[in-house]
């Protein structure tokens, strides 16, 4: 009876599949997912797999997306067959979607592999149902508090899903992460090599806690914002020197150990990316070729910068995501890392998430903004209609004087694009979220037609 | 003049930027021409008699830290009742207030006592009241009046219901969550000890109270500073055109039925 229920769930689902096909709004979407998963409870858990076929699920806070498509390209390029959900529907629906699309019509997923990016509140949801050999896990950080509200509540989750037959892969650099493997029997690492880079180093300096004994986290250095090579000052967690660890040799390629490896994405987030990448190829035995050639394939979807071209400027834009410090701290560093005249467009917004929005911008504290001085920069211009003042003080609290920064309390960009035809300056750095990023877009096509800008 | 601060677990208990706390209150001491010494503590070992400390400070953590570092605290549990009996400063922001609550109880049930100094109870949240909102926690804005007439603004990451006794509240909501939604309290003031849900940078996007604590303590000190001009803190401006801002973004914005909101 009940696989009776599964087939009807699982052919309406499909039937959603084929009709949502040629309605291009929704073409791609959960539905199919979504509505099989209404029609039955633990609708995944009724689909049936070859005794050889291999379930990997990556999860984290950031760097899902990539790994899980580095993956999936690496599993494809050495032809082996694949069910994958790697664009991005990371839910209980999107997974169910992903398996609706490459089943058959008994419900069977005929693969090599099944890769699935999983969101990491729903973990522990996805593993009840469906049973993976092999969990990839990014890093575990502060991410959307007004959904998560602390990382232990994720680890929690995470912690729940994690039985002992799963083979975990984790990131060492980060304490969170790496705390997940604490006395797990099947675990391996992965880090990227780093040196001591600049951070403003002050009184209000401050490192983190240790996820296991609440001591203090000290990092050798830092890739990344509360990522790289530490230890506790109080109890034996730290960075694992047994790690698969990649380190940047030159403008394209990285190193493990003695191999060598031709990349084109270089920044220290695809380095942590690659490196769980070869982790994980090690473990199921791929080969050194097919690593270097699906690396060569791999290319990412969308970008998390854009250059928009105005004339006599140049708009670099630098995505963050709001609540999640190391997006904004990981565009700071970009910014950074241009040596050139610039101008630095702040744009924190209000967090537009679910209901209430709010005007949450206390993120900005984790970062390190002082470094900005350090490069460069001719004019600080603070916008939002809600935030703007929270962004301008945040900056005074770092030092940066007063007569550099300029507020302009709103959220069209028309006004800005005016705004900056007042400075004498090439180089434009917009750190925003993708959505004020689509308006500026808009703004800036406007801007060039306008002026008969090709 | 001087002014001794004491940050008691700067790098364990930073949750959502906390540290901003302390950028500010130097920035207004430096306006008001007060030197801020700032000891840091990452244990209670670290903390002597506060016999000559003036502003003790902790910032938001971790739920599951609570009560290993509360278990610290109790080291100097003495130390601290005194200090605050004798009218010291001691401000408590966010998750931290469970510490200093008489008991909290976790999200499994399981309950740990706190130090006692509020007559308050912590329940951390396993479904929060509101609908349409994740499970653990609330996030939202918080907009309220102190006892003493002063507006406050900053956001909420509300993982637990604060249940107040025989205790007087900071404030009254004005709008937001506050104490647990139900009875427009917000936070707790026993003398000088301070408990505020409002989490990150509260005395940045609030000026107006680092001076008045500064100010406080001055006074003890026997140094005035009725005259001090607010507008020499070179934030101060932006602090009350931000709170423009805000109140006329949560008087527009949708309001979650249940919530309390006077605006």
């Amino acid at each position: 009876m009940k696989r009776l229920h599964f087939l009807f769930s699982l052919y309406v689902g499909k039937v959603i599949m084929k009709l949502t096909k040629w309605i291009p709004k929704i073409s791609g979407s959960t539905w199919p997912g979504g509505i099989a998963s209404i029609l039955m409870k633990n609708f995944l858990k009724h689909f049936r797999f070859h005794e050889n076929t291999k379930i990997v699920m990556v999860t984290g806070t950031s760097g899902k997306t990539t790994t899980t498509g580095m993956v999936a390209e690496l599993i494809r390029s050495s032809g082996k067959s694949i069910c994958t959900n790697e664009l991005g529907a990371n839910m209980d629906r999107g997974v169910a979607t992903a398996l609706i699309g490459d089943s058959d019509m008994s419900g069977r997923v005929n693969v090599d592999y099944v890769v699935l990016e999983v969101d990491e509140r729903y973990l522990r949801i996805i593993t009840k149902q469906l049973k993976p050999d092999v969990i990839i896990m990014t890093n575990i950080l502060k991410d959307q508090s007004q959904r998560n509200g602390e990382p232990g509540i994720i680890m929690r989750k995470i912690r729940e899903a994690v039985t002992n037959d799963v083979h975990l892969i984790l990131n060492r650099d980060e304490p969170n992460n790496a705390s997940i493997g604490f006395k797990h029997p099947s675990v391996e690492y992965y880090g990227v090599k780093g040196s001591p880079s600049y951070k403003s180093e002050n009184q209000f300096t401050v490192s983190c806690i240790c996820p296991v004994c609440s001591g203090i986290i000290r990092y050798e250095y830092e890739n990344m914002l509360g990522v790289g090579k530490f230890a506790c000052e109080n109890c034996d967690m730290k960075s694992e020197d047994d790690a698969t660890v990649v380190s940047l040799i030159n403008e394209n390629t990285i190193c493990v150990n003695d191999k060598k490896f031709k990349a084109k994405y270089l920044s220290t987030y695809f380095l942590y990316c690659y490196a769980s990448l070869i982790a994980f190829a090690a473990h199921e035995g791929f080969s050194y070729e097919e690593l270097q050639t699906s690396i060569n394939k791999f290319t990412i979807q969308s970008g998390r910068t854009e250059d928009l071209d105005i004339g006599d400027k140049m708009i670099h834009y630098l995505r963050m995501k709001q609540e999640t410090p190391i997006t904004l701290q990981n565009s700071i560093d970009v910014t950074y890392n241009d040596p050139a005249a610039k101008l630095v467009v702040l744009d924190l917004s209000e967090v537009v998430d679910f209901q209430p929005h709010y005007t949450g911008n206390y993120y900005s504290y984790d970062c390190d903004f002082g470094k900005l001085e350090k490069s460069n920069v001719i004019k600080y211009i603070c916008m939002s209609k809600t935030v703007c003042y929270d962004a301008a003080t945040r900056l005074i609290l770092e030092g940066i004087p007063k007569d550099k920064i300029q507020v302009v309390p709103t959220d069209d960009y028309d006004v800005l694009l005016k705004e900056l035809e007042q400075y004498d300056c090439k180089q434009v750095y917009l750190l925003t979220w993708m959505h004020s990023y689509y308006k500026c877009l808009g703004s800036v096509e406007k801007y060039r037609k306008d002026r008969g800008i090709d | 003049m001087e002014i001794n601060v004491l940050w008691l677990y700067p790098d364990k208990m930073n949750l959502h930027g906390d540290r901003g706390n302390m950028m500010a209150l130097s920035e207004i001491a430096s306006a008001m021409d007060i030197t801020l010494n700032i000891k840091r503590a990452n244990s209670s070992s670290e903390v002597d008699d506060l016999y000559d400390t003036d502003f003790i400070y902790i910032g938001s953590g971790q739920m599951g830290h609570m009560q290993t570092l509360t278990n610290d605290l109790k080291k100097i549990e003495n130390k601290l009742k005194n200090y605050i009996e004798n009218n010291g400063y001691f401000l408590v922001t966010g998750s931290s207030g469970c510490m200093v609550s008489k008991s909290f109880t976790r999200y499994d049930g399981t309950t740990a006592n706190g130090l006692g100094f509020i007559d308050m109870t912590a329940k951390e949240l396993n479904r929060t009241k509101m609908p349409y909102v994740t499970k653990e926690v609330y996030g939202d804005d918080i907009l309220f009046k102190t006892n003493d007439d002063m507006e406050i603004v900053g956001c909420q990451i509300q993982c637990m219901d604060f249940d107040l006794k025989n205790n007087d509240a900071f404030g009254k909501v004005i709008y937001g969550y506050g104490n647990n939604t139900t009875d427009g309290k917000e936070g707790a003031r026993y003398k000088n000890l301070i408990f505020t849900n409002t989490v990150g940078p509260l005395l940045s996007l609030n000026p107006w109270l680092g001076i008045k604590i500064l100010s406080d303590i001055s006074e003890k000190k026997g140094v005035s500073m009725k005259d001090f001009d607010e507008n020499k803190v070179s934030y101060m401006n932006y602090a009350r055109e931000s709170m423009k801002l805000k109140k006329q973004f949560i008087k527009e914005k949708f309001k979650l039925p249940g919530l309390h909101s006077d605006i």
